[in-house]
């Protein structure tokens, strides 16, 4: 900004001494019809007379400058195929948007930025994350939204759901999301850091089974659970992130509910969510279960012939999820839950299984009806109790019996019949979840299988 | 927040701290704006900085964060700010075509219709507006209103408060100077 005189020679050539002077004295010239320059220039005074040679230099160009339009239409800046390049790239730590002041870059992916901001006013002091989605045109209905969707979500209020501050639209037209900051890492990363087994598992996932079922209480949907949205912070606390948020966004022409439309992979949508079909709770439901899929075994429901979007899309809308205990393939994920691959398919086998499936139903009407129903059932499973999952009666409860009162049934008489029938039932889901994995023979490579977490298809901005 | 009329006071009242202050108050959103324009559309679109700066002028009074009176005052800022979106935005096209995108610009005038040197030219008047700001900063900010935010020679004059025979006069000089410049 503060060249020095030698840049100052490069270009314009003009010492600041003789500035004055020579504007000065260009005004004069202004006013001297082209043809009578020379000899202006001749008559100059003495004084004058060292700034002749600029001056002449400079008028020389004086025809052209005033006949070439030299300078007089307006660059026109043109964009073509420009749609990839995010907005909000650029902003730099300090820049204003609207009541905040961003600060430091924390996540981007295709629908737009997430800085950690602050009150430009001061009047929160601790920080937020700054969501600044990509704008689209309708930014008057954007506004009327924002804030009716601002007051709903304002009112969740859940030690395990990170608050929405604000929602608006700046004066000139960018959407902003403020949220509670929340430090920490996504749910699947934190266990798998932690090498966390699967009982701790299920109580982290406990803790997001209440938030969602108090955000469903208060007719709050997520539309947009993934691990990437349950972060768990240092203290161990799972934060759900963005409760309702993916609906603020403008859906794309599909009415698809991914934030920003194709930007995302639909990794934990719900078939109808797929389908462009009226959403309901029954979607976090299902949406629940891919990440508690997840959770369990470090794969994904669906054994994927290619790894496009189109058939994931397809599988989710079409084919049967695997069972957990047939998914689990790989060493490391089996001892990131503290096990071998065998002991944690077998420890996933039967019920953990049947909760699973259930929350993945192709049909919301079949899945668990509400997040407090799975929240029950996993309760039961942790504490060997029956699981509502399982319909059919018997032989299962006969089952569920003997573990929870192993010395009383073998004290009793034909305890040693219930004891080869409970063998029996154990080895017709081995042999079926064999049969499963055997079927599936694409997914003993990892990469085939949807991706393990952290893939390609699943990384996304938050 | 001290609203974006009161420091448009402080800054032509010599508050040098206040041009800072404006701009972190509106440049990163008017910036923004100016690349929605550009990026919401897969087909050409023109970047009209004229309307581009009425039309955020138009909001700052809506949102009773700018008096009508300080529309001149404004007017010059905005006119620096839309210098260092269109640079920019030609920087970052440059850059790219260099790196062998396929991204391609268009940066055309009505009258010219070679893309390379609307391109070539908005780069020099920058570099070369760089140094005339050494010697004349009155100057810089004529050609800022007339070239980059397309101001008339009018429109300039009165938000200056003089008459446009000044303005037009300063105009030709600036033009000489930078028509030289060019030439290098």
């Amino acid at each position: 900004m503060n060249p020095g005189e030698e840049v100052v020679r490069e270009v314009v050539q003009i010492d600041p001494e003789q500035w004055s002077a020579l504007s000065r004295l260009l005004d004069e010239a202004l006013d001297v019809p082209i043809r009578g320059l020379d000899e202006w220039l001749d008559s100059l005074p003495a004084g004058d007379a060292p700034h002749r040679s600029k001056l002449r230099e400079l008028l020389k160009q004086r025809a052209a400058a005033e006949t070439g339009d030299f300078l007089i239409t307006l660059p026109k800046v043109s964009g073509r195929r420009a749609a990839r390049i995010p907005v909000v790239a650029g902003l730099a730590p300090g820049t204003v948007i609207g009541p905040y002041i961003v600060e430091e870059e924390i996540g981007r992916g295709g629908m737009g930025a997430v800085w950690r901001a602050r009150r430009s006013d001061g009047v929160i002091k601790r920080p937020l994350a700054l969501k600044l989605p990509l704008a689209g045109p309708h930014s008057q209905e954007l506004t009327e939204r924002f804030a009716r969707e601002r007051d709903i979500l304002g009112e969740l209020s859940h030690p395990n759901i990170a608050r929405l501050d604000d929602a608006g639209v700046t004066a000139f037209g960018q959407p902003f999301l403020a949220l509670e900051y929340v430090p920490g890492v996504p749910l699947t990363d934190y266990c798998d850091e932690l090498g966390l087994d699967i009982r701790a598992r299920l109580r982290l996932y406990m803790q997001v089974l209440r938030a969602v079922q108090h955000a469903h209480g208060h007719l709050v949907i997520h539309r947009d659970l993934k691990p990437s949205n349950v972060i768990v912070t240092p203290q161990g606390q799972a934060m759900l992130l963005d409760f309702g948020i993916a609906k603020l966004i403008p859906d794309d022409d599909r009415g698809r509910t991914q934030l920003g439309g194709g930007a995302l992979t639909p990794e934990y949508a719900s078939p109808e969510q797929i389908a462009g079909k009226p959403v309901s709770t029954a979607s976090d439901i299902y949406s629940l279960g891919v990440l508690l899929f997840e959770l369990l075994t470090g794969e994904r429901p669906y054994c994927l012939s290619r790894t496009t979007r189109g058939a994931l899309e397809e599988a989710i809308l079409s084919s049967e999820p695997q069972r957990p205990s047939a998914a689990v393939q790989r060493v490391a994920a089996a001892m990131g839950r503290g096990t071998s691959v065998k002991a944690l398919s077998r420890s996933l086998r039967g019920d953990l299984d049947t909760i699973v499936l259930k929350a993945l139903k192709k049909s919301p009407a079949e899945r668990y009806a509400t997040a407090d129903a799975l929240l029950r059932d996993i309760e039961h499973y942790l504490r060997g109790e029956p699981v509502t999952a399982r319909a059919d009666g018997s032989w299962y409860r006969f089952r569920k019996l003997v573990g929870r009162h192993k010395l009383t049934v073998a004290a009793a008489t034909g305890a040693a019949l219930a004891l080869v029938a409970t063998a029996a039932v154990a080895l017709v889901d081995a042999h079926m979840a064999n049969a499963e994995r055997d079927q599936c023979v694409q997914c003993r490579d990892p990469g085939v299988c949807a991706g393990p977490p952290g893939g390609s298809l699943q990384r996304s901005a938050r | 927040m001290a609203g974006v009329t009161g420091l448009l006071q402080a800054m032509s009242a010599g508050d040098s701290s206040a041009i800072d202050e404006i701009f972190a108050l509106t440049y990163g959103e008017l910036r923004q704006m100016a690349h929605q324009r550009l990026y919401r559309s897969n087909r050409v679109t023109s970047l009209d900085t004229t309307a581009l700066v009425h039309e955020c002028y138009l909001r700052l009074v809506r949102l009773g964060q700018l008096q009508t009176p300080d529309r001149s005052h404004f007017l010059g800022y905005a006119a620096r700010v839309m210098r260092s979106i269109v640079v920019d935005f030609v920087r970052q096209r440059l850059a790219k075509r260099r790196g062998g995108d396929e991204l391609r610009v268009t940066l055309g005038t009505d009258i010219r219709d070679s893309t390379a040197v609307s391109e070539e030219e908005i780069m020099q008047v920058d570099e070369a507006l760089e140094e005339l700001a050494v010697l004349d900063p009155r100057l810089v900010q004529i050609v800022e209103m007339r070239y980059f935010a397309g101001f008339t020679v009018e429109q300039i004059a009165e938000s200056r408060g003089v008459t446009t025979r000044t303005i037009r006069r300063d105009w030709e000089k600036a033009r000489l100077l930078l028509y030289a410049a060019l030439q290098k």
